[in-house]
């Protein structure tokens, strides 16, 4: 059964690897590169939201303090671009330990809270504080992480595939066992001697990690740092990826991500038609596909391979996948 | 003496927005992401009304509060109804209701700012302060409008039910009070409450898309501080971040008004989450 | 024998109501205690004040030598107290073992245990007789299937002390027989002490080796199940009603 999976997973990358073969074009290439960084995202968000139930709509956040702060160390303190990598990872987790502390303790909607306003307030104090942050213009002049697009374009699946496969570890580990349990009944969790929170802050932090990490690919593929990655639009588009995908799987927001990376680019010069197409299509998911589009696609696929294959069915491995409350 | 006056009224919108929001979480225990929406809404339709419908300027803020409220009853009654049964899931679809709400006037009106005109014009002299007439109408109203839902909750028989399922729904079910249409109306009366808000400041500050978003993050933090579901927390803390805002506009910069607002909620939830007047344990 | 648990004056108030009032009590190490009283008597608040899931407003309770009160109640699971739930509290998307898997990974539970999480699981399945369902989804299992997850999650962390809340509730004749003599058998073995809430009189009498009985959130008489059946106050508060109970039962 797992051969499945893994052979689904080489067959997706090899596809991906092999598309700059085809010459798309620069344009496309770019916009494919965009869906490939969205796909770190969706699953960063998904691993902590998805898994454990609790909403993050603050990922904003930890996406732009990461660019941010690779951009400073690029244009300010002229580091070497690979050095912003570790640099948002860490600044990402710091954030996410700061907001994560006060908030997660809590039971309730605390943490949505609190996420939401502090994204929101961080954009602007990225503007009040415009005399090191270049305010509405952003950071500007950042050095290419590699020269050429198509380079770029490998750099940014790499990063993806290994961000996805650490975390789809991770969900299939104890510690993913632990935080599907908490979506389930907190009161429970602690009954069964786990501290809740511990659990929480910590999945948040290795959440945040990936949205510094892909933070910092963001700025050196655009060579420039906005305000508007801390913005709710940014987070409102992750998330619907997420739902796209199916929570909790996080292959699904990774497929979902680029899919729709690309299906909406086509709408980019309308700009808030993009956003408007994003808004509905969450609530759409929401109400007609609450399991997602993606993985349970790719479950039933599976099913009929591997009743192709052998009859036996593994209710364990099926079990694992993700329920259906939120 | 500026303060005090300039602080007042800043307290009082701030009270009319975060009373609403607190009392939907109260009664039907949901956090409202589209509380700016209807803020938004609000605005808009007093625009639409007043510059193109060529309505005269009360008439036209009534209509747009009483559309506002139905827009509220709406969300209820189709997003919000068939998903309560999942926290996160009614935290999603308002928050997408926010967001659709928000992109749709921006491809509508294309994001510029509007203005709305004032009820009335002229300056007052208050204290020896000279202050718009507009934003004394607005304190008046909030302090009315705020009174006038107090009495309602404490004396109606429909304030009854609210209190009684904001209390124990269980119980309430149990003695026949319908949730499901208590729950849609407080979800109206709290986008009433919003909409006359935006009315009443929208003359002096601006009418634009994403005109919501600060006013609700604002409404957030005044209701942690103030403790979540307690509506006279709501107006303590309202007031306290007015007359705070309003002092450190005067003395440093207003820029940084939603700063002190967010550090306040950090501060709070680190010492005493339950909130200045909260005593309930959140859900 | 040495006291494993000591309830000092516990009070809780909610709101104007005194759900329980100056309580006190201690449980000798190895024993099964019941906890006996009318609906609202305070039972469960009992349990979730012991199990520091609801904090006390006044008293101390003392487990092992340690002062728990006001501790997470994690913490507390931790240093060999743990409870079950009056309604079963299963992981919902999660097989029977994945679900007793996640009791397996506490702190404790690591600590004591010779094996990998997932093999400690399984044994512990069988031990309370869900060998044969653990991989089925709890959303397939039934009542008397979920109270013995249950247990079998809180028996994971190694527990000294362990407090159930109506184990026996919901279950049919044929299942109750069965978690009785599991009880029996982990407090004879393995020296287990237990706190019971449980309103099958019978069943419960021939359980337990001495009776606290509770009522209006204040602690009425605390004896052998023989002196309690005699004990008028506990008569008049709850075994006269309870006849009606037993009768609706038969």
């Amino acid at each position: 059964m797992r051969s499945i999976d893994f052979g689904g997973a080489c067959l997706a990358v090899a596809a991906l690897a092999a598309l700059p073969l085809l010459n798309p074009g620069e344009y496309l290439l770019g916009v494919l590169t965009l869906g490939l960084i969205y796909g770190i995202w969706a699953a960063g968000w998904d691993f902590m939201s998805g898994l454990t139930g609790r909403a993050n709509f603050g990922y904003g956040l930890f996406i732009g303090l990461g660019a941010y702060f690779g951009g400073f160390a690029n244009t300010l303190w002229r580091t070497d671009p690979w050095m912003g990598l570790p640099i948002g990872v860490g600044v990402g987790v710091i954030a996410a330990l700061l907001v994560g502390l006060p908030t997660l303790r809590l039971r309730g909607p605390y943490f949505a809270l609190a996420m939401l306003a502090a994204s929101v307030v961080m954009e602007r104090l990225v503007l009040i504080l415009w005399r090191y942050t270049g305010g509405d213009e952003g950071l500007n002049d950042l050095d290419p992480l590699v020269e050429s697009h198509v380079a770029f374009y490998y750099v940014a699946l790499a990063f993806l595939v290994g961000s996805a496969a650490i975390l789809l570890r991770l969900s299939h580990s104890r510690l993913g066992l632990v935080l599907r349990a908490i979506r389930g009944d907190e009161a429970a969790c602690q009954a069964a001697g786990l501290d809740v929170t511990f659990y929480k802050i910590g999945s948040l932090m290795i959440s945040a990690a990936f949205g510094g990490l892909g933070g910092v690919l963001y700025a050196h593929f655009q060579l420039q740092v906005s305000p508007q990655l801390f913005s709710m639009q940014m987070a409102m588009a992750i998330i619907t990826m997420a739902y796209v995908g199916g929570l909790g799987s996080i292959y699904g927001p990774v497929v979902a991500a680029i899919v729709l990376t690309l299906a909406t680019e086509l709408l980019r010069p309308f700009g808030a038609w993009r956003l408007l197409v994003y808004s509905i299509l969450l609530i759409i998911a929401l109400f007609l596909a609450r399991d997602g589009l993606v993985a349970p696609a790719w479950q039933a696929l599976r099913r009929a391979l591997s009743r192709g294959r052998d009859a036996a069915p593994e209710p364990l491995r099926q079990a694992r996948s993700p329920g259906t409350s939120a | 003496m500026e303060v005090i006056v300039l602080g007042a009224v800043t307290s009082s919108v701030y009270a009319l927005l975060a009373v609403g929001f607190t009392l939907i979480f109260g009664v039907a225990r949901i956090i409202n992401l589209a509380h700016g929406a209807f803020y938004a809404v609000a605005g808009y339709a007093a625009y639409i009304l007043i510059n193109l419908g060529g309505w005269p300027v009360l008439p036209a803020m009534l209509a747009a509060v009483l559309i506002t409220a139905l827009f509220g009853v709406a969300v209820d009654r189709v997003f919000v109804r068939p998903l309560r049964h999942s926290h996160m899931a009614v935290l999603m679809i308002t928050l997408a209701i926010s967001m659709a709400v928000e992109q749709g006037l921006t491809v509508a009106f294309l994001g510029e700012a509007r203005s709305l005109p004032p009820l009335i014009d002229g300056k007052v002299s208050v204290l020896g302060v000279d202050v718009a007439a507009q934003r004394l109408l607005t304190l008046l109203v909030s302090v009315v409008l705020i009174g006038a839902l107090w009495l309602f909750i404490q004396r109606s028989r429909l304030g009854a039910a609210i209190l009684a399922i904001s209390q124990d729904p269980e119980a309430a079910e149990y003695v026949g009070i319908p949730a499901e249409r208590i729950f849609a109306l407080v979800m109206g009366l709290s986008a009433a409450l919003a909409a006359s808000a935006s009315v009443l400041a929208s003359p002096f500050l601006s009418v634009q898309p994403s005109m919501g978003l600060l006013p609700m993050v604002k409404a957030f933090c005044i209701v942690i501080i103030g403790g979540l579901g307690s509506i006279p927390g709501s107006i303590l803390a309202a007031c306290l971040l007015g007359f705070t805002e309003t002092f450190v506009a005067f003395h440093i910069s207003s820029t940084w008004s939603e700063v002190i607002s967010v550090a306040a909620v950090f501060a709070m939830l680190a010492l005493r989450p339950a909130g200045l007047l909260g005593k309930r344990e959140a859900f | 024998m040495s006291t494993i648990l000591r309830a000092e004056g516990i009070t809780r108030r909610f709101g104007g109501h005194l759900a329980l009032s100056d309580v006190r009590f201690a449980l000798e190490e190895g024993t099964v205690t019941g906890v006996l009283g009318p609906n609202g008597a305070g039972k469960t608040t009992l349990f979730n004040v012991l199990s520091g899931f609801i904090p006390a407003t006044a008293g101390t309770v003392v487990f092992d030598g340690q002062v728990v009160t006001g501790m997470r109640s994690d913490r507390i699971v931790n240093l060999g107290l743990a409870r079950t739930f009056q309604l079963p509290r299963p992981f919902i998307g999660m097989t029977a073992l994945e679900n007793i898997e996640v009791g397996c990974l506490g702190p404790r539970a690591r600590a004591r245990a010779r094996q990998a999480p997932a093999v400690q699981a399984a044994a512990l399945a069988e031990r309370v007789g869900l060998a044969a369902k653990s991989g089925i989804t709890v959303a397939n299992l039934s009542y008397g299937d979920l109270r013995r997850l249950d247990i079998a999650r809180a028996l994971a962390s190694h527990p000294r002390l362990l407090l159930l809340d109506e184990p026996l509730a919901g279950l049919g004749p044929s299942e109750t027989e069965p978690l009785l003599t599991l009880l029996r058998q982990l407090n004879a073995e393995e020296g287990l002490a237990i706190l019971i809430i449980e309103h099958k009189l019978s069943e419960f009498m021939r359980l337990v080796d001495r009776v606290v009985a509770l009522d209006y959130g204040k602690v009425i008489a605390d004896g052998t199940p023989a002196e309690i059946v005699r004990d008028a106050r506990v008569i008049e508060s709850y075994l006269g009603g309870a006849e009606e109970m037993e009768a609706e039962d038969a």
